[in-house]
Parts: structure tokens; sequence; C-alpha cells
């Protein structure tokens, strides 16, 4: 068996020293782009996230190697199947992080990510106490079954998200056009994390942008509509716990008072914002007002165009 | 996760929120005027059209009334404004120049717009009385 080391924590001093130089960018710049009290519940979520996953992590890595029992080959070390599982690593996190944006048992705790009206380094950090239990390692596992070494795909998954750390900023504009095609930038995810409704479920990418551009879901960022940046409903609160559990109360609460097995259910597997009464907003219904303001807007400019005199 | 490595983190995370802080970080928002306002929840309730707005003589807040009887409460926060929708007219309570507007939403908390006892009258009217327009 290989022995890897875990990426993830040689990063760390790097993640700390990142956050303070792009604090002194900002201050220079745009200091509202850190805020400290919103600084201090991203990354106490972090750390609280990383606590989870040192409680958790030794279930995940035996239901690993129970299921490796199942595989269908036998892939070594070799140099393609690094390839291939850094590839097939990257979309499974595609299809689970479009799946957390769609399903509200997944969102609950992939929401605690998009709770800051902040984009920025010490966001990255800002992640999920409850992955485990809403299941999101499970989108990973069917590689082990492939055949994959499990070291393999964790070294894999931890470089992925190492990637994913230094596209969380305002500091950095626009990559080369090559790497924007490509890869996931921080101009692609600025877009992801924002709140406007052109760009509301968006742009999942983790490494690689192309699984967005090859399924629809993949939006530019524009310079005429700046991304705002939080969710729908912002907490309106720096509260670490209801940062980490808000969602959860909240589909305890629908659950516990909507009569009906099939409303129940909808509360917890429909997409977030999805009521039984059409009381709420989901990010289809707020994309649909958005292109009838737009349309209404455009039809009254062309009027508007039309009446002028011609000169 | 060693303690060690626990103790390590919650350090360099105090240190990092302290450097924010020591570096006045986070400039709070203030709300300038009606037209600021009704910008505001355009943004943050999409269809929404404003037809007008009582600004917190202080900035802090300030509820925008929408065409469809809808209302955006606007507060600041953090660095940030955060927002709150209203299908009809939030409950509110008035006392001389200040007006309460109840969120049901203990962290959120509720909102004091000081509004001046002329608006606040009106506007403390039209919410109650569920009327379609502020007249000046």
């Amino acid at each position: 068996m290989n022995e890897l080391p875990d990426p993830v924590q040689y990063a760390v001093p790097a993640f700390v020293i990142l956050v303070l130089v792009e604090m002194l960018i900002a201050r220079r710049v745009d200091p509202s782009r850190y805020e400290p009290k919103d600084t201090l519940t991203s990354l106490l979520l972090g750390t609280g996230s990383t606590v989870a996953g040192a409680l958790t992590g030794s279930i995940v890595v035996g239901l690993a190697v129970w299921l490796s029992q199942f595989r269908l080959f036998d892939i070594s070390f070799v140099w393609w199947a690094w390839i291939l599982v850094f590839l097939l690593d990257d979309l499974a996190y595609y299809v689970f992080h479009r799946l957390a944006h769609r399903v509200r048992w997944f969102w609950a705790s992939h929401v605690i990510h998009h709770s800051s009206q902040h984009y920025n380094l010490s966001t990255a950090l800002r992640q999920t106490w409850t992955g485990f239990f809403s299941l999101s390692f499970a989108f990973s596992l069917p590689i082990v079954l492939i055949g994959f070494p499990i070291e393999m795909l964790f070294f894999a998954s931890g470089v992925n998200l190492i990637y994913q750390f230094w596209i969380h900023t305002e500091a950095i504009n626009r990559m080369p056009r090559w790497f924007e095609a490509i890869f996931n930038t921080p101009s692609h995810h600025r877009v992801h994390h924002a709140t406007n409704p052109r760009y509301l479920d968006k742009n999942y990418a983790g490494m690689l942008i192309i699984w967005d551009r090859m399924s629809g879901t993949f939006e530019p960022e524009r310079d005429d509509d700046r991304p705002r940046y939080g969710i729908i409903k912002n907490l309106g609160s720096f509260n670490l716990l209801w940062a980490a559990f808000h969602e959860w109360i909240g589909i305890a609460k629908d659950v516990a008072t909507v009569p009906g097995i099939k409303n129940k259910l909808g509360y917890v597997f429909r997409p977030p914002g999805w009521s039984h009464d059409g009381s709420r907003d989901t990010s289809d219904t707020i994309k649909a007002r958005w292109r009838e303001s737009e349309g209404q807007e455009q039809t009254g400019a062309r009027h508007d165009r039309e009446a002028l005199p011609a000169e | 996760m060693s303690l060690t490595v626990l103790i390590g983190s919650l350090a360099a995370v105090f240190a990092l929120a302290a450097i924010a802080w020591l570096l006045g970080m986070g400039r709070t928002p203030r709300i300038a005027d009606a037209e600021q306002a009704e910008r505001l929840a355009r943004d943050a309730h999409s269809g929404f059209v404003p037809t007008d707005a009582a600004v917190s003589r202080d900035g802090k807040a300030a509820l925008v009334a929408g065409r469809d009887g809808d209302f955006v409460l606007l507060r600041e926060h953090g660095a940030n404004i955060a927002a709150r929708v209203f299908r009809q007219a939030p409950d509110i309570r008035r006392d001389e120049a200040i007006l309460t507007v109840a969120t049901g939403e203990k962290l959120f908390g509720d909102l004091r717009l000081d509004l001046g006892e002329a608006d606040a009258a009106r506007w403390s009217e039209r919410l109650a009385g569920g009327h379609s327009e502020v007249t000046a």
C-alpha cells in the first residue's frame, strides 16, 4: 500500500500567509473586502469543519476500503491512472456541487460556504460541519468501485480542495484566455458565489470549467453586472452556530409543520426555496422574474428609441 | 488532528481576525438616500419595482415599498447590507420619530428606523392601513 501525504496539511501555512497578503492588498484597494467579524466566523467554520472531518474521516476511509473489495479493475499507481483519477474526481465534484445547489438536503451543508457576503480567501475556508451527515462523500465512491487506489483518490481530492482556495478572491481579475477556457478561475467562481439572478446556479466547477461548458451551466462574469455575494436570504448575523446549522433547522421546522408526506419530502429534497404553497423563491422563480423585468426594460427602451424624432 | 494542531489553528484564526480589525477593514456602509435604498432593494429582490422608501436618518436602515404591495427591509450587516422581503406590510410600531419594524427573526432582529416625526407618522399610518402610496 502506497502511503501518500495529506496535501491539505502542508497547504495550511500557505493559506494563512495568503489570507494575510490578500488582506493587505484589500486595505489599499478596498477595505470593505474584509470584515473582522465575517473573517472570524469564516475561519472558525473552517476550523470546525476540519474537526468534523477528523471525527468522521475514519468512517469514510473504512467505507471506501470495504467498497474496494467490489472493484471492477485493479488499477496501480501508473501515470495514466493519476490523470484519470484527477479528471474523475473533478467530475464527481462537479456532480456533487451541482446537486448541492439543487437539492435542499445537500444545500443545507453547502450553504455554509456561500453564507458570507464577502468574497475573499477566508471565504474559501468557510466550510461545512455537516458534510458527513449530508453524505457528500458518496459522490467520490464510484471511483473506488472502478478500482482506483483509495490513497490516490484521497490525494487527488486534497489537491482539488487546495486548488479551489486561490480562486476565492477579488484581487485577481482575469487569467490568460487559454487558462480561463480550461480551468476554474477567480472570475468564474465569483459568478458562482453571486446572487445576481443572471449568475444563480452557474459555474459549479472544482478545478476544470470544462464540465460547466459541456453541461450548459457556464456563465461568464460581466463587467456591467458586478457580482453581489452571499445567499438569497442573507443571514444578517455573525452567529457561528446559526451559520453552521440554520438550513438544517429550517428543514426541521418545515417538515414538522407542513401537512402531508409529499410536502415534507419536498422540503427535504426539492430545490432550496421550494415551498408547498409557492410562497418562497427558488433560483428558478427568481430568474424567471428577472428575465421578465429585463424584457420589460428592453421593450421600454426600444419604444423610447422609436419615439425619438429622426434626425 | 492533534490537540496541538487544533490550538495552533485557533491561534492563527484569532490572529487573522485581530489583524483585520487592526488594519481597519470592513467599513460600515450607510444608506445615503431613497434612491440608493431603492437600488439596494431591487438588487435584493428580483423583479421588485420600488415606489418609495423610508430611510433612517442615521443611514443604518431603510424600508422600501414596492408596486405590488411588497416591501424590502434593509439594514447594515458588517460591511454590507442585509435585506428581508415582505410580501405584505410588515408589523410595525411607532414611538414618536422612531418606527420599529418586526422581522420575526431573533438573530436578524427588529429594525429601528429614525424617520423624524412627520415621516414616521405617515409610514405608520400607511403600513397599518395598507395604503399604497405615501403622500409627501
